[in-house]
């Protein structure tokens, strides 16, 4: 039996000087596996990703993703940890308007030049752009760029470091049905194609049918608190 | 270019107008006591340096500042004047020299300085081009006074009407351009020098005109004894030539024609002494030290500069609190893209490299354009100087 490449056990968190806590009892991602978390706005979804990617540590339990143990980890360890590991991909794609698509696409090697060569993680990027349609784009602003192509930016962004996990925080929020499917297609054929993981938080119940595994945020934190597996 | 470099360029880059005017303040932030110091040093060095070179100024009674600014500066103001007869007297002291100058009168908004060739010798002027003027109506140009109206040997110049409505008075002078002084960096390099005599040719003391005992009959409207009425195509030469050079007379004693102010140039520190005392002694005369009156005025000046210093610290304090609060207002702005690469994973060194590095690109912008701007104030200074006490 192959270890998953996410498990968090026992994990507890409370917002510092609010009343939200939530507690998981167990939860796993297979290497590979597109995951889709979904739940009321405010239960958590976003919290719990964040906590699977190391961008918050829990008060309790263990995070363990693709053999780091991240609730263990110095912060420094952590965000380099991060880097090479996760691609992020948020709602409202976040690209940095002073850089041209291929610029936005190479960010993590621009943050942090311990990731690789730039020359090969240019290559790397001008091949997922080809791959996603944008490669005559590289050199215009994502103020020139529709919101499809500026999505396939982020996309690439979160790819280029060639993470194991990709987390995705509604990538589809603001999208209308069709072009929303169309980027989820675009999200899991990524994904797929490198054998890379999902987990991504959604609202949008019509993409769920496109996922390996569903996870009902009341439910795990039901288990959870109940002291049950997720 | 990768990395924080790249990404403070490209912001910088992205807001280029805001960047360029958040540098153009910093930079005349800077610039301000920079500058006005620099400024100030120039003015007080050219003043004194000046000042320092001349021992003796004589003129009507009157301000000592205008009398000095206007004999060692040109300035285009008319002093009251002394008469020639005063200089005549000094010319028989064989332990001073005496210099007369004669100013108000402009060529093409240039002063025009009636002095004699003493004053080349004082001064330490010497032509780069053609020879010192040699003969009544011709001139000499200041090197800056050359350049800019382009100017020759050989050429001519017209001195400015002084009054354009007013038939009685002299008419413009031609005056021919007998050669061009070596740039002195004083107020010399912005003058046009001419013999005493041509001065008063353009006071119209000293004029020329065709010999009336030898014109036409036609010409000759009634007589008076000795006195001849002539017809008023009888005019006055506006240019002195070989030919009717002879022609040139004063209408009056040369002793009493005007000079704006006399520069005395005793041989040493005691006769300097007897003579600015005698020379002060009439009501109607005064007789300075130039360093002296500088050095008044530069006290005042000073005082005034620490007004303006004060003022000066109120406007940069003010613009760095701008500046400051303007930086702040961007980061809060920015505050999703720093969120961004905190999320994927910069480090907050990184990202304070980042946010410092376009701070520090700004301020060294802004301190290199108001080195530049320093600079140029320094070297269009004397220029400048010369403006503001011309």
């Amino acid at each position: 039996m192959t270890s998953p490449l996410a498990l968090l056990r026992d994990v507890r968190f409370r917002h510092r000087g609010g009343t939200f806590a939530m507690s998981v009892a167990r939860l796993e991602i297979a290497r590979g596996e597109a995951v889709a978390c979904i739940g009321p706005s405010g239960c958590g979804k976003t919290t719990l990703l964040e906590i699977l990617v190391g961008i918050r540590r829990p008060d309790a339990g263990t995070v363990e993703v693709a053999g780091a143990a991240l609730h263990a980890l110095p912060d420094a360890a952590l965000r380099a940890w991060r880097l090479r590991h996760v691609g992020l991909v948020f709602q409202d794609l976040r690209l940095l308007e002073s850089l041209s698509a291929l610029e936005n696409i190479l960010l993590p090697h621009h943050l942090d030049r311990s990731l690789g060569d730039l020359a090969a993680a240019t290559d790397r990027a001008r091949l997922l752009a080809r791959s996603m349609g944008i490669e005559a784009m590289l050199r215009r602003k994502p103020r020139r760029l529709s919101h499809g192509e500026r999505q396939r930016v982020a996309l690439c962004r979160a790819l280029v470091a060639e993470p194991v996990l990709l987390a995705a925080d509604e990538p589809t929020g603001s999208l209308d049905p069709d072009t929303a499917g169309a980027a989820m297609d675009l999200l899991l054929d990524a994904v797929r194609s490198r054998g890379q993981a999902l987990f991504m938080v959604t609202h949008d119940h019509s993409l769920l049918g496109r996922f390996d595994r569903v996870i009902e945020m009341r439910t795990l934190l039901g288990a959870g608190a109940a002291g049950g597996a997720a | 270019m990768r990395g924080p470099t790249l990404l403070v360029v490209r912001r910088l880059l992205h807001e280029l107008p805001q960047t360029a005017i958040l540098v153009a303040c910093l930079a005349v932030a800077f610039l301000l006591p920079i500058g006005g110091r620099l400024l100030l040093d120039r003015w007080s060095t050219e003043l004194r340096a000046r000042a320092n070179a001349t021992p003796l100024v004589v003129g009507r009674a009157g301000s000592p500042i205008e009398l000095v600014l206007a004999a060692l500066h040109f300035q285009r103001r008319d002093l009251p004047p002394i008469e020639f007869g005063e200089v005549l007297a000094l010319d028989g002291r064989p332990e001073l020299v005496a210099v007369p100058l004669s100013l108000g009168f402009t060529a093409r908004g240039r002063p025009i300085v009636g002095t004699r060739l003493d004053y080349f010798e004082r001064r330490g002027l010497r032509p780069a081009a053609g020879s010192l003027p040699l003969r009544l109506g011709d001139c000499v140009l200041g090197a800056t006074v050359a350049r800019e109206l382009d100017l020759a040997p050989g050429d001519s110049l017209f001195s400015d009407p002084r009054e354009a409505y007013d038939l009685a008075t002299a008419p413009p002078l031609r005056m021919l351009v007998r050669g061009v002084l070596a740039p002195s960096g004083t107020s010399d390099d912005d003058a046009v020098f001419a013999d005493l005599r041509t001065a008063w040719i353009l006071g119209g003391l000293l004029h020329g005109h065709a010999d009336p005992v030898r014109l036409p009959e036609a010409a000759i409207l009634g007589r008076d004894g000795e006195r001849i009425v002539v017809d008023e195509g009888i005019r006055e030469y506006f240019e002195v030539t070989d030919g009717n050079l002879a022609g040139f007379h004063l209408h009056g004693e040369e002793s009493s024609m005007p000079v704006s102010a006399i520069l005395v140039f005793p041989q040493d520190a005691r006769t300097s002494v007897i003579e600015e005392g005698r020379l002060d002694a009439p009501a109607t005369r005064q007789a300075v030290r130039p360093a002296e009156v500088i050095d008044e005025l530069l006290a005042t000046v000073a005082r005034v500069k620490r007004l303006f210093d004060a003022v000066t610290a109120v406007l940069v304090a003010t613009t760095v609190l701008l500046a400051s609060l303007v930086i702040a207002l961007s980061l809060r702005a920015r505050r999703g893209e720093i969120l961004v690469m905190q999320a994927i994973g910069a480090s907050p060194w990184t990202i304070r490299r980042v946010l410092a590095g376009e701070i520090a690109v700004v301020a060294i912008a802004a301190i290199v354009a108001g080195a530049l701007a320093a600079w140029a104030i320094s070297h269009t200074a004397p220029d400048l100087l010369r403006l503001m006490v011309g």
